[in-house]
């Protein structure tokens, strides 16, 4: 029997793993609701195994997953793999973060393979220290060659990455100067990686010819370091990288930057980036809250996300379908309630496709900033696509998650029958359980009526049922209800 | 048996990348020499755009004549060529994983026959793989359904055996097959790490190697040649490296690769293009890595192996490692 | 005259602009082009030492009728010889850094300010490209007009019942918060949008057959949206790729020659349904390629060919052939540019579109004059 109290407890659930995942199939949110949501969360927060990729067998039948030349396709088609078949959702979902706000892209780097590993990196550090993230993403050689540090010289410094590593990477506009700027890329100068000139003549001329791309490596070179005196957010000292992170992230303003985006991300949207330091947070206290997690965690950013997801602001219902699904949470949210995929199939460059006709090309991000997202995400286009992809994807009454999802509409009537509206509903429970507005209810229940009472006593009338379910699923999810977590 | 006076020395390498088809191999599956002109034929494998799918035909002396077949799925077309035989006439058996069939062409290139589709039936395929002609019989490396089929070479299935599984005669993912003097022949059972040597008609011999990066040990191996000393010579794909063994699976050698000199298409290459040539005159070839997976390893230092996919030995004692994402081959003489 | 329509033609992977547009007789080009170069007794001959490749027959004739505009040395600074990045500064008119928004996409911004015209630009070209990709810019994406449609996976059958079911759930969220009303009005313009275009495609008649290549049913199907006039301003097709390293005439020409009749049969189709004088096609590659050839083909380079077609157009050539002298090529190998290729998109946008260019090339850039007032 559902209590009240239990049906709230279930939509709690069901938010904490669309926001701190990509939703939860009736299994998942079965499991889930056993462990109750404080275990949940500790276990979304400490993720003790690596995921079972098969990739052996993908490199030997997936050419293309081996070299990782992209710039579709196979780079974005692992991760998308990954992204699908995880069983830790939270740690691939902070990959998506931190490519979102440290966004590299292949556009320019012409090679996936960097910007894959790049996010690999994020998988194996993101739930860590900021200092450490900070400090691995500037050794990182995508980073490296996307902001051209291979190019910042202690003789002839190049401020790109001095000044993205201040502006948008931890502290954000109006808490430095053009100085500091100029001393952080002082302080970087010699970061860089291995064989820097062919390897730049190779991305810049975009061929992978004599024998396809070199992988890239981080290689410091003490002789090309300028080892003067610097001096960043007033200190002074003969700074190297390591210590700039250091002085960064003591910083209160880094603190918030920090703290905005992961309530951007996970919580409610915030107004774009470049408007922060003009409009006050949406919730101050949160942000308060966090910045705290942050100075008492020592920087730990599996901190900062306990307090969010621990806290009354995460829980509020105000905040519950309050965010547009990025195109990477509608597709692999759609994929996972679909069942698994054969790494060896298409499913995974298909899913990446569709992603991108959605406005989210995964490792192209448009620019340096990333996607803003919210509104942005939506338009004409991107919505067909959207429409279609779940859809399509729901369509699919083959596949063991639909199967499930079917199964368990039926289970929810103990006689093998139910009316139409009934029906509605329970298909909406299976979904989420899915929270739709009174117009829509009513539209999908005036759709279903054409079904009159539904029974699947037999075989003929239980396919009908199949069909029948098959149709109002792919209905619910193109409601604008499902544009939301 | 003594082997304190082998060694294998390198002699060069053939190949070059392009994905607009001309004197290159793309993402290579499989090659094999002619016997009587010493040509050999690589199977190229990508781009799924096509111009370089086929058989690039090239000598180990770098002379280039040109490419049979192309993209498509058609009688006479390839998707994805993935083992390579020749029989008495030197008709050539080309293997497509993609489309899952055998394709024979005689010594002119043109079309004769082929068979198979997919499925788990006898004569039909789950990504055939490699190939070999033994006492003029078709054996066909069946790698998804774990499975050896056999073949007379007009396309007419005779047998089969193997399954899924860890046991002697079981296998897991079979990729390459090779015979030795004896008429007995030699599977890399590539998911169970090991080489087994079975009689022509499937009985189960011996099996070498177990699981690991250390010597005499594999990482899914994707191919063997076995030379008329009963020396095995294993792809070790995961472990990126060829490994040289005892008839009696003693370890006695490996080599990661050595390709460090330009080949003359690479030359002529860098001739055309200045700012390149002169960017590869700073280039460091071998650097200390700073992770030891071994594929990520291969993708770093240009003259290592990288997935090796193939091994062939040719007349004149030479060992030839045929690697799918460098597209190119390297080539050893034995002394 | 009816709305003004663009067509843009986008030759992936590098146009070889010395085997498009040939210099046959000029000895730089016979020294430097000893094995990728094109006879002179197979050009198609303009007059003044240039010849076009001899597959571009359909745009030779248009060209002779004076349709087309040629506009020699199109480029920018510094021209970038990877693919992605040289093609995403055309894109998004941004040369000296990663541009956020497409030339195209901020145009329809500017120009449908409202949002309310739901087909207002349509892509054919698979992927949506950069160049029509701003916040909230209303694009269709048709990888395919035959299947094209909101809810297309649902069985005909059960179509019209689902889409009618669909405008059922979005009409009553209008009202219910900003997002909110966002999403829903958008979700209404897709339906409108797909409905206006499925009818364009059932509407569409023909006496052209077009060729069966993938440029030419790009063309085809951009071709029935402007005939049936449904507000569709920018209509984008591509076609590849050009990158000719290897086996350079061949490749070249067999794409080239797809992308002639297709162009061909693409006017002739237009002009028949009176739609002559609304459209102007735009023709570009991200960069010409390098001016020696490596042995079987051509490697990137930088200074290209460009061209504007239609009857609105005034055909010649404009500006001057790069230079093949040695001292003159850009670092020494390429071709030089002298029109910056933003000069095209400002005439384009404020002669044609009829829309600010500056906002959107970031600057100012003289006009070319190829379009007739």
């Amino acid at each position: 029997m559902t209590t009240v109290s239990n049906k709230q407890d279930l939509a709690l659930m069901a938010h904490l793993l669309r926001r701190a995942g990509f939703g939860a199939t009736p299994a998942e949110l079965d499991r889930a609701m056993s462990l109750g949501y404080d275990a949940m969360v500790d276990e979304l927060l400490n993720p003790d195994h690596d995921d079972n990729v098969p990739f052996d067998k993908i490199r030997r039948w997936r050419k293309d997953y081996s070299d990782l030349r992209g710039p579709g396709g196979a780079p974005g088609g692992i991760w998308m793999y990954r992204l699908i078949m995880t069983d830790t959702p939270l740690r691939e979902k902070m990959c998506l973060f931190w490519h979102r706000l440290f966004a590299t892209g292949h556009t320019k780097l012409i090679q996936g393979r960097p910007v894959v590993r790049q996010i690999d990196m994020f998988r194996k550090h993101g739930m860590g220290s900021f200092d450490n993230i900070l400090v691995e993403l500037s050794k990182d050689p995508a980073m490296i060659m996307w902001l051209d540090n291979q190019d910042n010289h202690a003789t002839n410094i190049n401020e790109n990455y001095g000044r993205e590593i201040l502006e948008l990477f931890s502290m954000g506009v109006g808490n430095y100067t053009e100085d500091d700027i100029k001393e952080t890329a002082r302080a970087f100068t010699g970061w860089s990686i291995v064989n820097p000139i062919y390897n730049s003549i190779k991305m810049n001329n975009n061929v992978m010819r004599p024998f396809g791309y070199l992988s890239w490596q981080f290689q410091y070179n003490d002789d090309d370091h300028d080892h003067g005196e610097k001096t960043i957010l007033g200190e002074t000292g003969n700074w190297n990288g390591e210590d700039a992170v250091r002085i960064i992230c003591k910083n209160e303003a880094t603190a918030r930057f920090l703290a905005r985006h992961l309530y951007h991300f996970f919580v409610a949207d915030e107004p774009p980036v470049p408007a922060w330091p003009m409009v006050e947070p949406r919730d101050p206290e949160a942000i308060d809250a966090l910045v705290n997690a942050y100075f008492e965690s020592g920087h730990d950013v599996k901190s900062m996300l306990e307090t969010i997801f621990k806290s009354d602001f995460f829980k509020a219902e105000s905040v519950r379908y309050a965010r547009i699904k990025s195109p990477a949470e509608m597709v692999v949210g759609t994929m996972r309630l679909a069942g698994s995929i054969d790494p060896l199939s298409n499913e995974a460059n298909q899913a990446v496709d569709a992603c991108a006709n959605m406005g989210q090309s995964l490792l192209r991000p448009p620019s340096v900033e990333g996607w803003q997202g919210g509104t942005d995400w939506i338009n004409t286009g991107a919505y067909v696509e959207r429409v279609n992809f779940a859809g399509k994807i729901l369509k699919n009454t083959d596949k063991s998650g639909i199967r499930d999802l079917i199964n368990r509409v039926k289970a929810k009537s103990t006689s093998s029958t139910m009316s139409s509206d009934e029906f509605v509903d329970s298909c909406l429970e299976v979904l989420g359980p899915l929270e739709v507005t009174e117009g829509t209810s009513r539209g999908l229940k005036d759709y279903a009526s054409k079904y009159g009472d539904l029974s699947w006593s037999d075989e003929a009338s239980s396919t009908e049922f199949d069909k029948a379910a098959g149709s109002i699923l792919q209905l619910i999810v193109s409601g604008h209800e499902y544009q939301m977590a | 048996m003594t082997t304190t006076n082998f060694e294998l020395n390198y002699i060069t390498n053939v190949g070059f990348s392009s994905d607009q088809g001309g004197r290159s191999f793309q993402k290579p599956g499989c090659f094999a020499i002619r016997k009587s002109d010493g040509r050999i034929f690589v199977g190229s494998r990508g781009p799924a755009a096509g111009p370089n799918v086929g058989l690039q035909m090239v000598s180990v002396d770098h002379d280039w004549f040109g490419k049979m077949s192309e993209i498509g799925r058609g009688e006479g077309q390839m998707m994805e060529p993935s083992g390579l035989a020749f029989d008495q006439e030197e008709n050539i058996y080309v293997a497509d994983e993609s489309l899952h069939r055998v394709s024979v062409f005689d010594r002119d290139g043109e079309f004769l026959m082929c068979w198979g589709e997919q499925g788990t039936g006898p004569g039909q395929f789950e990504a055939p793989a490699g190939l070999l002609i033994l006492d003029e019989k078709l054996y066909v490396v069946d790698a998804r359904n774990h499975r050896i089929q056999i073949f007379s070479t007009s396309g007419e299935f005779l047998s089969e055996w193997g399954s899924e599984g860890s046991k002697d005669g079981e296998f897991s993912y079979p990729w390459g097959i090779t015979s030795d003097t004896n008429g007995d022949v030699y599977i890399a059972d590539w998911g169970n790490d090991r080489i087994q040597k079975f009689t022509f008609e499937g009985e189960h011999i011996a099996s070498y190697g177990k699981s690991g990066s250390g010597e005499g040990q594999f990482n899914r191996p994707a191919d063997i040649a076995v030379a008329t000393d009963g020396k095995m010579y294993v792809a070790d794909w995961g472990n990126q490296r060829l490994q040289v063994l005892n008839k009696d699976g003693s370890f006695i050698t490996l080599n990661k690769g050595e390709a460090v000199e330009h080949n003359p298409w690479l030359v002529e290459y860098f001739d055309a293009v200045q700012d390149e040539k002169k960017a590869r005159e700073t280039f460091v070839r071998y650097f200390e890595v700073d992770t030891d997976d071994p594929h990520e390893i291969s993708a770093r230092l240009e003259p290592y192996f990288w997935d090796p996919c193939n091994v062939l030995l040719d007349d004149n004692d030479r060992v030839y490692v045929l690697e799918s994402v460098r597209h190119r081959f390297q080539v050893f003489k034995i002394n | 005259m009816g709305e003004k329509k663009l067509v843009a033609v986008q030759l992936s992977g590098g146009n070889d602009y010395l085997n498009c547009i040939i210099p046959y007789d000029n000895p730089l080009y016979v020294d430097n082009r000893q094995h990728v170069r094109i006879t002179e007794d197979r050009v198609l001959d303009m007059g003044g030492g240039l010849g076009m490749n001899p597959v571009m027959s359909g745009i030779k004739e248009l060209y002779d009728e004076g349709k087309v505009a040629i506009i020699h040395g199109v480029g920018y600074p510094d021209s970038s010889r990877s693919h992605f990045r040289s093609m995403d500064i055309w894109h998004t008119a941004e040369p000296t850094k990663l541009g956020a928004e497409g030339w195209l996409g901020s145009a329809i911004n500017q120009m449908y300010p409202a949002k309310d015209n739901v087909v207002a630009a349509v892509n054919f070209a698979g992927l949506l490209p950069r160049a029509l990709a701003a916040p909230k810019a209303p694009i269709a994406s048709v990888s395919d007009l035959d299947t094209y449609g909101l809810m297309n996976h649902v069985d005909n059958s059960e179509r019209d019942e689902a889409l009618l079911a669909f405008k059922n759930i979005y009409m009553p969220a209008i009202g219910s918060g900003l997002v909110m009303d966002y999403l829903s009005q958008t979700g209404l313009d897709a339906l409108k949008g797909s409905g206006i275009i499925q009818k364009a495609r059932e509407d569409y008649k023909s006496d052209v057959e077009y060729s069966d290549d993938n440029f030419s049913k790009q063309m085809r199907a951009a071709s029935a949206i402007i005939q049936a006039d449904i507000g569709s301003r920018i209509l984008y097709t591509q076609h590849g790729t050009f990158d000719s390293h290897t086996n350079g005439i061949a490749l070249q020409e067999g794409v080239l020659a797809n992308v002639s009749t297709g162009i061909r049969d693409f006017y002739s189709d237009i002009k028949a349904s009176n739609k002559g004088d609304d459209v102007i096609m735009f023709v570009f590659s991200e960069f010409g390629r390098r001016v020696k050839d490596n042995g079987t083909g051509t490697d990137h380079g930088a200074g290209g060919v460009a061209f504007v077609i239609g009857d609105s157009v005034i055909g010649g050539q404009y500006g001057e052939y790069p230079s093949l002298e040695p001292h003159k090529l850009s670092i020494g190998e390429d071709l030089s540019f002298d029109i910056d290729f933003r000069s095209l998109y400002t005439e384009i946008l404020e002669d044609w579109l009829e829309t600010g260019a500056q906002d959107i090339v970031k600057g100012q850039y003289e006009k070319i004059g190829f379009l007739r007032n």
